[in-house]
């Protein structure tokens, strides 16, 4: 068990910055993971960590140990890859038991850890299959216990559940967590799915474009976000953004301007705006009420998606963007009808220019 | 009607080419147990199976040693040749680094001269070296005719290998020899087989080089042998024995496909990644 700390990490391939300049601390036992849109990076770093690219600038460390110029094998770490990557010509015995075999350790104590770990994974009757006779929640369970079996300082995980379909997938994100609670050992998580990042994580690393964008708990990324691209990117459906101008501000409160008129209030902490400052209001789909009191927007309603315990219902903003709202309860808006929805004002977001938050109470 | 004739022709088809393919070896077969005037007789069948050529073959000269000769210098050349092509293929096809590409075109360009042209040159190294008239000068002299294309087709084949094998195998603490020797090169066995069975065939066959680099019978191999046996006078060419001579070492490549068949196995890489 150790924590990590990186230090100005970058990383060039071929001229291209691929990470630039990351600082992070991970403390020990901490589930983190790495979210981000497809080649933010979030990959690279993880590889970064684990030694299969080198850096082009900046420190690593792990265990207080500088690991920097280390080969992968000095670092105290297992890695679960996407495609499982299992060794096609061994067993499941082999392929689990390989990676202490590589470190020369004595035979019994090999078998006795290879039981332990199949036994926890549930692999114990299947370990002299090949991987090709596997299913592939299997397969990726093999590429766990080869992981786990080395006892290393630090997990890696790099999409480990993108190539399972969704039931496994919940499933196997159930066993994971279950897994880091009975081992506590410090795991880095990699993943596109901000389902599986909110649900795993202690914290959440949001990268873009090779940068740190936030760190934190997941529900201080969704109660909290930074700025424009965290608050687009966590949450399940994405946060409805328009522009709006400014028309005072006290420190407590800045109110803007809504398409079609109406002022909001938004309540802010010690923040504040120039009367006419353009900004941007984010509120999140699943804050949008049908009735209620206060500022509202109203338009047609373009499309209605029923999931039946919810709908989502696309309105047509009088600026002419598209606003998300989730309705609770299936079967309340049609097509075509003219809608109303209310913005409660402490659900509302407020963003600078510059994609900045202003910061929210509470 | 038509799927008959088509099948017909097909049949017909594949009867030629076997034909010409299998029929000079069994033209030698046959010549091989004549004797005496029989060697002249224009007919399809033996007329009886006289072994008597064999025996001389064996019994004229050392052939029993050349033959030795032939398996010590094709084996070590197939065994020296496929452990550097591996080390190459891994550092061509997976390790990334400056110049790759234009030293594979330079093993490939080595391919390109005819033996012929780098003979003197050879002669003069082998000589240098110490090694004229021994085996281990006709191995190094053969190296040059099969590394390029074990290394050409090595490194194609190991650039196909899923590379995050390679990095799951780091990620679990290997080293880079633990990498290739339990990892890769099991993986690489469909492509090793037919490279090995292909780099023993030119070594075996070789002449020019053979009959250059070597003078003594003791360092005879086979080709040479065959094409130097001498008959009863000057002017007979001794057709009997040569064609015994080379049913015989046929055999070991034979015996050596048939061996090598087994091992060839394709799709030993289904389920290492899934897709």
């Amino acid at each position: 068990m150790a924590s990590l700390e990186l230090r100005g990490l970058r990383k060039r391939f071929d001229g291209a910055e691929i990470i630039r300049d990351v600082d992070l601390d991970i403390a020990d036992g901490e589930f983190c993971v790495f979210v981000g849109p497809s080649g933010c990076g979030k990959s690279t770093l993880l590889r970064l960590v684990a030694g299969l690219e080198s850096v082009s600038g900046g420190s690593i460390r792990i265990g207080g140990e500088d690991m920097t110029a280390k080969a992968p094998r000095e670092r105290g770490i297992a890695m679960v890859f996407q495609s499982y990557a299992l060794y096609p010509h061994m067993t499941v015995r082999e392929n689990i038991a390989f990676g202490l075999q590589a470190k020369r350790s004595e035979r019994a104590a090999v078998e006795e850890k290879l039981q332990e770990v199949a036994r926890i994974l549930e692999l114990t009757p299947l370990l002299d299959r090949l991987p090709k006779q596997l299913s592939g929640g299997q397969r990726q369970r093999v590429a766990i216990g080869r992981a786990i079996i080395r006892a290393p300082q630090v997990f890696l995980f790099d999409e480990p559940l993108s190539n399972l379909d969704a039931s496994l997938r919940g499933q196997m994100r159930i066993e994971i967590a279950r897994l880091h609670q009975s081992l506590k050992t410090t795991m880095i998580y990699v993943t596109h799915d901000q389902v599986e990042a909110m649900t795993l994580a202690d914290r959440i690393v949001v990268l873009n474009a090779g940068r740190v964008e936030q760190v934190g708990s997941p529900l201080e990324l969704y109660r909290h976000p930074r700025n424009l691209f965290v608050a687009g990117f966590i949450g399940a459906t994405r946060m409805n953004f328009f522009a709006v101008h400014a028309e005072e501000s006290d420190g407590k409160t800045v109110t803007v301007a809504l398409p079609g008129g109406a002022s909001l209030a938004v309540p802010v902490d010690r923040a504040s705006a120039q009367p006419g400052e353009a900004l941007t209001l984010g509120i999140r789909p699943e804050h949008l009420r049908l009735e209620g009191e206060g500022p509202a927007i109203s338009g047609p309603i373009e499309v209605v998606e029923e999931l039946g315990e919810e709908q989502l219902a696309y309105l047509r903003a009088p600026d002419g963007t598209l606003l998300t709202a989730r309705i609770p309860e299936g079967g309340r808006l049609q097509r075509g009808m003219a809608g109303r929805l209310h913005l409660p004002p402490e659900a509302c977001h407020l963003f600078r220019v510059d994609g900045a938050a202003l910061p929210r109470r509470g | 009607m038509i799927r008959l004739a088509r099948h017909l022709g097909f049949a017909l088809l594949l009867l030629a080419i076997g034909a010409f393919a299998l029929f000079p070896f069994y033209h030698a077969l046959v010549t091989s147990f004549r004797s005496g005037s029989f060697l002249f007789v224009p007919a399809m069948l033996p007329e009886a199976l006289d072994p008597r050529n064999y025996e001389l073959v064996f019994t004229q000269q050392d052939f029993g040693r050349t033959i030795l000769n032939s398996v010590l210098v094709a084996a070590t050349v197939t065994g020296v040749s496929l452990v550097l092509a591996v080390g190459a293929a891994y550092a061509l096809g997976r390790v990334r680094f400056r110049g790759r590409y234009a030293l594979l075109l330079t093993i490939l360009g080595v391919s390109m001269f005819p033996q012929i042209a780098v003979l003197s040159g050879m002669f003069e190294l082998i000589r240098a070296l110490g090694l004229y008239d021994t085996l281990p000068g006709l191995m190094l002299a053969n190296l040059m005719l099969t590394l390029p294309f074990t290394i050409w087709v090595l490194t194609t084949f190991m650039r196909e290998l899923p590379k995050e094998l390679e990095e799951a195998a780091y990620a679990d603490g290997a080293s880079a020899l633990t990498v290739v020797t339990r990892v890769l090169l099991p993986l690489l066995w469909p492509a090793l087989a037919p490279t090995a069975l292909l780099a023993f065939i030119v070594s075996w066959n070789e002449f020019l080089f053979a009959l250059t680099f070597t003078l003594s019978e003791e360092t005879r191999t086979v080709p040479v042998a065959i094409a130097l046996l001498s008959g009863g006078s000057r002017q007979e060419l001794p057709w009997g024995l040569v064609m015994a001579a080379s049913t015989v070492v046929t055999i070991p490549i034979v015996a050596l496909v048939v061996a090598f068949q087994r091992k060839i196995v394709s799709g030993l890489t289904a389920g290492a990644v899934k897709g």
